[in-house]
C-alpha cells in the first residue's frame, strides 16, 4: 500500500541539520504540530498499513521566502529508506525550472514533480509554467499539483481551480497529472476532467472539516455518488493523506469507510500508484 | 525503544530550611534543629510510543530517576505534557492494560458527535481526536507518590502507566523529585 500524498516538513532529524526548515514548517507550511523522529513517521505507515510513501516538498522561496522541504532533504530521506519515493519540486516561474527539474531526477533519483500554484503563487494554466510541464513529460514522471482550497494564509483560493490546468493537461497528454486533495470543492469539476482525460489522475488528500471519516462520507456519497469512484474512476484514484496536516491512519481508515469494493480499496491504496511510479 | 533522558535539563534547587520557624517570622520564638537540604529535581523524560493507543509501563524510569536523584525522604510527582496522553497506577497486568483500553473506547467512541472536529488555525490541521482527549480527563494525566529511604512508597501491585490515546509519537513526560 501507497500513500501517495505527504510532506516532510516536521522532522527533528532534519530540523536539527538545516537552519531554516522550522521557520519553513511554521511560518510558510503553517502547521503547529511538534517534530517528531524520523520514527514516528515509519510507525505511522505501519500502524495504518501503508508500506511506502511519496514525500513531497514545495519549492516556494519566490513567493514565501522559503521552501517547505527542499529536494536536497527529499532525496536524502529517500536514500535513508526504501519505504520513502522522493518527488522534486521545482519555481515554475524561476529561470532554469526545467533544468532544475532534469538534475532532481537523473542525479537526485526524484521519482516525481510537485507544485503547489497557491503556494508557489503561479497560474497552472499560465504558459510560463509550460516549460516545467514539458520536462516532467520528456523525463516521463509523474506530476502532483496542488488542486482546490489550500489552508495556506495569504494563498488565493481561486488559484486551485482545476479546470485552470485543461489547456495544460490537452497540451501534455503523456504527462500524468495527479490532482491532489480531489481539488475539493470542485470535486464535480476533477471528476469530469479524470473521466474526460486518460492522463488525469485524482488523490484522496481531502479534509476540509469534521473527520475524516464524516468529510468522506458527504463528499464521497453526497457531493459525488461512490458508484462513480467504484465504476468509474476506480483506476483514476490514488491514496493520499496529507501527513502531517492529517494522520496516515486517520485517512486510510475513512477511505476503508467507504462502499467500495475490496477490488477497488486494492486499486486506489496500490496497483493506481504502482503503475504511476513505474514500480 | 525505552525511554530516554532529555540532555541536562534537570533542575536542582538548594533550599535552606530552620526547622520550628513558621516561615514568617512571626509567632513563637523559633527553636533550631539544624539545616536540612531540600532538593527538587525535574526531568523530562522522552517516550516513543509505537501504536494509536497503548498502556506503557513505566514504572521503572521513574524509579531510576528517584534513585540518581538522592532525595532520601520527600515525593515524587509524574506528568504528562500532552493533552491526548494520560498517566494511570493500576495493577501491572495485560488483562488490566486491555481492559483499561477496551473501556475506555467504549466510554469515548471514535463516531460520536464531538465539537472537536474542525480547522485548528493555530495547528494549521484539523483536529478530531476529542476521544483521545476526553480519554485523558477522565483517567488523569499525573500521579504521586511519597519517597521513603530513597525508594517510592507504593503498594506491590501498582505500576505507573503512561497512556498512549492518539499514537504513535514521540512523547515528553516529567518526573520531579522534590525531599531531603
Amino acid at each position: 500500500m501507497i500513500d501517495f500524498h505527504t510532506h516532510p516538513a516536521l522532522i527533528q532529524e532534519l530540523r536539527a541539520q538545516y537552519p531554516s526548515y522550522e521557520r519553513s514548517a511554521r511560518e510558510v507550511f503553517q502547521i503547529g504540530n511538534t517534530f517528531q523522529p524520523l520514527e514516528t513517521f515509519f510507525l505511522e505507515m505501519d500502524v495504518a498499513g501503508i508500506e511506502r510513501a511519496v514525500l513531497l516538498p514545495i519549492a516556494c522561496r519566490r513567493a514565501r521566502k522559503g521552501d517547505v522541504s527542499s529536494n536536497e532533504q527529499v532525496a536524502e530521506l529517500a536514500r535513508k529508506s526504501r519505504r520513502f519515493v522522493g518527488f522534486a519540486s521545482v519555481d515554475p516561474l524561476e529561470k532554469g525550472a526545467a533544468r532544475e527539474l532534469e538534475a532532481a531526477v537523473t542525479k537526485l533519483h526524484l521519482k516525481g514533480l510537485k507544485l503547489d500554484p497557491a503556494l508557489q503563487d503561479f497560474s497552472p494554466g499560465d504558459r510560463k509554467a509550460f516549460a516545467v510541464y514539458e520536462a516532467a513529460e520528456a523525463l516521463g514522471i509523474p506530476l502532483v499539483i496542488h488542486t482546490g482550497m489550500s489552508w495556506a494564509p495569504g494563498t488565493a483560493l481561486e488559484r486551485g481551480h482545476p479546470l485552470h490546468l485543461e489547456n495544460a493537461i490537452r497540451r501534455f497528454p503523456k504527462l500524468r497529472f495527479v490532482l491532489a486533495h480531489f481539488a475539493w470543492p470542485w470535486v464535480w469539476e476533477a471528476a469530469a476532467l479524470a473521466l474526460k482525460y486518460p492522463n488525469v489522475y485524482l488523490d484522496t488528500a481531502c479534509l476540509y472539516y469534521d473527520s475524516p471519516k464524516e468529510f468522506f462520507q458527504f463528499v464521497f456519497s453526497k457531493q459525488i455518488p461512490t458508484s462513480l469512484i467504484e465504476r468509474s474512476l476506480r483506476n483514476k484514484i490514488v491514496f493520499g493523506s496529507n501527513y502531517p496536516r492529517v494522520e496516515i491512519k486517520n485517512m486510510a481508515a475513512a477511505v476503508r469507510s467507504l462502499h467500495l469494493t475490496e477490488g477497488c480499496l486494492q486499486k486506489i491504496f496500490k496497483e493506481n500508484a504502482e503503475r504511476l511510479l513505474g514500480i | 525503544m525505552g525511554p530516554r533522558f532529555r540532555r541536562s535539563t534537570s533542575l536542582t534547587a538548594l533550599s535552606l530550611l530552620k526547622g520550628g520557624d513558621d516561615g514568617r517570622g512571626r509567632g513563637r520564638r523559633p527553636k533550631f534543629y539544624g539545616y536540612c537540604l531540600m532538593i527538587i529535581e525535574l526531568k523530562r523524560l522522552k517516550l516513543q510510543t509505537r501504536k494509536s493507543e497503548e498502556a506503557i509501563n513505566i514504572t521503572a524510569s521513574v524509579e531510576e530517576v528517584v534513585r540518581k536523584s538522592g532525595v532520601k525522604n520527600g515525593l515524587v510527582n509524574i506528568l504528562t505534557t500532552h493533552t491526548s496522553s494520560g498517566l494511570l497506577v493500576t495493577e501491572g497486568i495485560p488483562c488490566l492494560e486491555e481492559d483499561i483500553l477496551t473501556h475506555f473506547a467504549r466510554l469515548f467512541p471514535e463516531d460520536q458527535d464531538y465539537h472537536h472536529r474542525r480547522y485548528l488555525d493555530y495547528d494549521g490541521r484539523l483536529g478530531f481526536n476529542a476521544d483521545a482527549h476526553l480519554k485523558s480527563v477522565i483517567g488523569g494525566i499525573s500521579c504521586t507518590f511519597p519517597i521513603e529511604n530513597g525508594e517510592i512508597v507504593k503498594g506491590s501491585r501498582q505500576t505507573i502507566y503512561f497512556m498512549e490515546y492518539d499514537g504513535p509519537l514521540e512523547r515528553t513526560y516529567l518526573v520531579q523529585v522534590l525531599g531531603e
